[in-house]
């Protein structure tokens, strides 16, 4: 029997989504390079994500477009983002990630901070 | 004095390029430092590599300031 992944970890940098992987591997966690597929994913009623690790800077879909659409067709989801950063945003973004109420992660990040983030799962 | 348009775009476009050089070098940075991290922290590598992983976080730390400094300078707004 498989078990179901506990923690999404969305980012186009596969080395980095490894590494945070391997960090979190106390949890099952699921890796999407792609955001359409994580979009997928993450609107999936039979899917239920305590966590969902999400670099802001992706390719077709945004970070914060993930976040807005999971907010309108499951509203109460897109509190499990914890939004992963280079720290050097655009205006846009800067002003998205202050309207909203998820932790942010930025890169390089320590180890220690992903598990603190991880114990509040 | 306000910028011309010129200006406003040339700023644009340094501002732009700043973001991309934060995100581009970051995310290598960050896979090579929290890699180093884990050995850093595992109890089955010798003291040696533990000493050795700990000198690259150093240096890496270092790279960190180093994008930081390039993606802090104003650029004339």
């Amino acid at each position: 029997m498989s078990v179901r992944p506990q923690i999404l970890i969305v980012d186009d940098e596969l080395p980095l989504a490894e590494l945070l992987a391997e960090i979190l591997s106390d949890f099952e966690s699921e890796i999407v390079t792609d955001s359409k597929e994580a979009l997928k994913l993450l609107l999936d009623p039979s899917l239920d994500y305590k966590a969902v690790f999400c670099d802001l800077n992706l390719p077709a879909i945004s970070g914060a477009d993930l976040y807005r659409q999971v907010r309108e067709k499951r509203p109460g989801n897109e509190r499990r983002f914890i939004f992963v950063t280079a720290g050097a945003c655009s205006p846009e973004s800067k002003k998205f990630l202050e309207g909203i109420p998820n932790p942010t992660l930025t890169k390089p990040f320590d180890v220690k901070t992903v598990l603190k983030l991880a114990s509040l799962i | 004095m306000p910028l011309t348009d010129s200006q406003s775009k040339v700023n644009d476009s340094l501002e732009k390029l700043k973001r991309e050089i934060a995100h581009d070098l970051r995310n290598p940075l960050a896979t090579a430092r929290g890699l180093a991290q884990l050995i850093e922290l595992s109890s089955e590598v010798t003291p040696k590599l533990q000493a050795h992983a700990q000198n690259i976080l150093v240096a890496l730390d270092r790279m960190n300031e180093i994008i930081g400094l390039i993606t802090d300078v104003p650029s004339g707004k």
